[in-house]
């Protein structure tokens, strides 16, 4: 009995030792001042730029590690600013892009930045990356006529450019680092950033060290732990024992986070930042159906009007998301407010007598509504379907594996979906251009716009214009046309929230793509 | 069968067992003329604990728990028989077939339910719902076709023994038909610990479809089904426990109910029970 008791207390001293040191490592590290731990849901997927996805984590690591000649400047993201370039100017046909380099900047491994390194990385990430073949691809010839100066020209005029270059494919790397390491530069990467890397442990952490020769000063964190916690409850336990600093909602493309936003808001330790995405989602129909209730406007609006919009983002989304009116979210530079008054707004009588008025009878129509898994989008379809119900449409709800539901979305077969998109550049043209060009109808899950000869110029006038006033101009039209089709019910879009303990200052998180830079940030 | 009930009665496993389901099927009949509708939503009255007017509380839309639970039962129980009803079928063909021919297709069949075992059930029956595609016939399907080898097996041996007893060969030497043969002699004197199985099956069937529910493969919102309920509240558990403890509960009631009745059957059927009575 005694040499059990003794043998019960070894084992679970042991298990105890285990279990707690490297937590109390964690805790310890997180407590100093100088060091920020982010826990993440998974593993960043690449570090580099080259092959970027637009992956949440790695492009965010990539951002604080490496600079892009141009950022978007918060917190509104309506105009960029010089990083790597100083100053640029455009051609009049919107096809040459002249930029001028910061000079004495270096590279984390001492090599100095130059025009040369601009065009090595711009080339290498469009021979590497098929992501940016319609984007980066359009490049026709880079010139580097000095050392600070480099010419960018396109084959045709493509304003989201600069956009383009504010992305993390757009990173400029150390052409001498990746001559030397190859291949290993993905998990060894070496930018201009305000962060060095320093180490990498797949599926477990990254580790950031400063740079302290920052071009715009040092950033004041000595160090950035990313780690890996996939379990969204013990992220926040971690969270709430001050084991991490900051959690991020990549979990809220399926699960609303209002549970957590409750538990926080009454926890002093905790912060909750929320900032405006341009993350749209949808009901939408499938506009290119030839026959069936939907290729009747009435019908699209009606049933556009039976949802109750405000009733959803307070009842289900608990203020974690905002309310959208038409193809652009009302954050993005082009939004034209003209649509907020075309765009249907909840009224099931009107809705019931529209359908009279097309001459449907509710209760013959009984709609399969497809939906993507995760209890957000069952949340959703819920509520959707009990408004359809409303005004007498039954609605079946059909929740479907991602491959399997892409595949049947691209194919045509279905009538009404629901849907989203989130913006991997900050352009108008990222949701307009594909959402809505009935040419690019198949290409991926979009709203499969029947041909209409006019709005598709307008939509490839507005991609090319170098004038950004005619560009807004012609967004401001496109909008308006197309909240008259009603193409689909345009629901909500989510809030970037980021929960972070209550002494952490000066993050920014940025809308498009959503992702945090640490540069300025502090804890107290 | 007087002696089946006799025996029954004195068990008080098998009374409880019978008690907890009588329970639930008297809920699931009458209990839905009695609440209000389970899928209509009412913001203003979300997450409510339980209280007067939602005697077992409100989830995240608003709708009332208890009348939830008294309509999903009737899917859930439904699926649990159906399930079985189903695999029974299937596997006690084959089984039967396999035991009473012998020779190369006894050999065939019962290889394939090898193979079939080898997998861990809800694996195979998570990679045939995500085949078929996801709704609750499909998942109901996939959890019978996985379930059926278990009665193959079972169904197997049995014919096999009772294929060996004196009785069967009279019948073979009056030169009746095989078929009926196997229908009237065999199958129908193998049944006992079939029986046994597919009440012990019932409860699996239940928890497999709900975790196909849970995983987003079985039913669809805004069916009110338990495990679907379970998977759909568990975001709220640490704030209102009650949304989800309530389907869990009914779960665990149910499929309780019918393991008490099958280990009860199993000890009916039971030989050396027989020669000691």
């Amino acid at each position: 009995m005694k040499l059990t008791r003794r043998l019960f207390g070894v084992v679970s001293g042991a298990a105890l030792a285990m279990g707690t040191v490297p937590f109390a490592a964690q805790v310890a590290q997180a407590q100093e001042s100088s060091t920020l731990v982010i826990a993440v849901p998974s593993d960043p997927a690449g570090l580099e730029p080259g092959i970027n996805k637009a992956e949440p984590i790695g492009s965010e690591i990539i951002l604080n590690v490496f600079d892009t000649l141009v950022a978007w400047q918060a917190p509104d993201f309506a105009e960029l600013e010089g990083r790597l370039a100083t100053e640029w100017s455009v051609s009049e046909d919107g096809m040459t892009f002249d930029f001028t380099l910061r000079d004495g900047v270096v590279f984390h491994d001492g090599t100095p930045f130059n025009a040369e390194a601009v065009k090595f990385s711009i080339e290498r990430t469009v021979e590497m990356n098929p992501y940016v073949e319609a984007s980066l691809g359009l490049i026709e010839s880079i010139e580097t006529p000095s050392e600070t100066e480099v010419v960018f020209t396109l084959s045709r005029p493509y304003p989201a450019f600069l956009s383009i270059l504010a992305q993390p494919q757009s990173a400029i790397v150390s052409p001498t680092a990746v001559g030397e390491l190859g291949d290993d530069f993905a998990t060894n990467p070496v930018g201009t950033g305000p962060f060095k890397f320093r180490a990498y442990q797949a599926d477990t952490r990254v580790v950031l060290d400063a740079n302290a020769d920052y071009y715009r000063g040092a950033p004041k964190l000595e160090r950035l732990i990313y780690t890996i916690i996939p379990e969204a409850s013990t992220r926040r336990l971690e969270l709430e024992n001050g084991g991490v600093d900051i959690i991020q909602q990549a979990g809220q493309l399926s699960a609303v986070p209002s549970e957590e936003m409750a538990a926080f808001a009454e926890n002093d330790d905790i912060q909750i930042l929320e900032s405006p995405s341009q993350i749209i989602r949808q009901l939408e129909f499938n506009n290119s159906l030839t026959d069936g209730p939907f290729t009747d406007v009435r019908v699209r609006r009606a049933i556009a009007m039976a949802i109750d919009y405000d009733g959803l983002l307070s009842g289900v989304f608990d203020g974690t998301a905002e309310r959208v009116y038409g193809p652009l979210t009302s954050n993005s530079w082009a939004f034209d407010p003209e649509v907020m008054d075309l765009a249907p707004s909840y009224d099931p009588e009107a809705a019931k007598a529209l359908l009279a008025e097309a001459g449907v009878d509710p209760s013959d129509l009984t709609v399969k509504l497809y939906s993507f898994q995760g209890s957000l989008w069952g949340a959703v379809a819920t509520f959707v379907q009990a408004n359809l119900a409303d005004i007498g449409v039954n609605v079946e709800i059909a929740q479907t594996e991602f491959p399997s539901y892409r595949a049947l979305h691209v194919a045509g077969e279905w009538e009404m979906a629901l849907d989203g998109r989130q913006p991997w550049y900050n352009d108008p043209d990222a949701h307009v251009t594909i959402g809505y060009l009935s040419a690019l109808k198949n290409s991926a899950m979009t709203f499969r716009m029947p041909e209409n000869a006019e709005l598709d110029a307008k939509i490839l006038e507005a991609q090319g214009e170098a004038d950004m006033e005619k560009r807004k101009t012609l967004y401001g039209e496109i909008q308006k046309e197309i909240v008259e089709q009603v193409p689909g019910a345009y629901l909500f879009s989510p809030k970037l929230i980021v929960f972070a303990r209550s002494n952490v200052e000066g993050l920014v998180v940025n809308s498009a793509p959503p992702l945090n830079e640490y540069w300025s940030v502090s804890k107290n | 069968m007087r002696e089946l009930i006799h025996f029954l009665r004195r068990n008080t496993l098998a009374m409880v067992g019978s008690g907890i389901l009588g329970a639930l099927l008297l809920a699931v009949l009458i209990g839905p003329f009695l609440v209000q509708s389970p899928t209509a939503i009412d913001m203003s009255a979300k997450l409510l604990p339980p209280g007067p007017g939602h005697w077992l509380g409100t989830d995240s839309f608003g709708r009332d728990m208890l009348a939830r639970l008294v309509h999903g039962g009737r899917y859930t129980l439904a699926i649990g028989i159906l399930v079985v009803g189903i695999a029974f079928a299937i596997g006690v063909f084959f089984g039967v077939v396999a035991g009473f021919t012998g020779g190369w297709l006894d050999t065939l069949i019962m290889r394939i339910v090898d193979a079939m075992l080898s997998f861990p059930a809800l694996v195979l029956a998570i990679a045939l719902a995500a085949a078929f595609g996801p709704s609750l016939e499909n998942a109901m399907i996939a959890v019978a076709i996985t379930m059926a080898p278990q009665f193959a097996r079972v169904a197997r041996s049995q014919a096999l023994a009772v294929s060996s007893r004196l009785y069967v060969d009279a019948a073979h030497a009056l030169g009746l038909p095989r078929r009926r043969i196997l229908l009237r002699y065999v199958l129908i004197n193998a049944i006992g610990p079939l029986l046994v199985q597919a009440s012990l099956n019932v409860g699996s069937a239940i928890l497999q479809t709900a975790s196909l529910g849970f995983l987003g493969l079985g039913a669809q919102p805004p069916m009110p089904e338990w495990g679907a309920d379970v998977s759909a509240n568990l975001a709220f558990a640490r704030s209102s426990p009650w949304t989800a403890l309530g389907p869990g509960f009914a779960i665990l009631l149910a499929v309780l109910s019918f393991n008490l009745i099958g280990d009860s059957l199993a000890d009916w059927f039971n030989p050396r029970r027989r020669s000691q009575s």
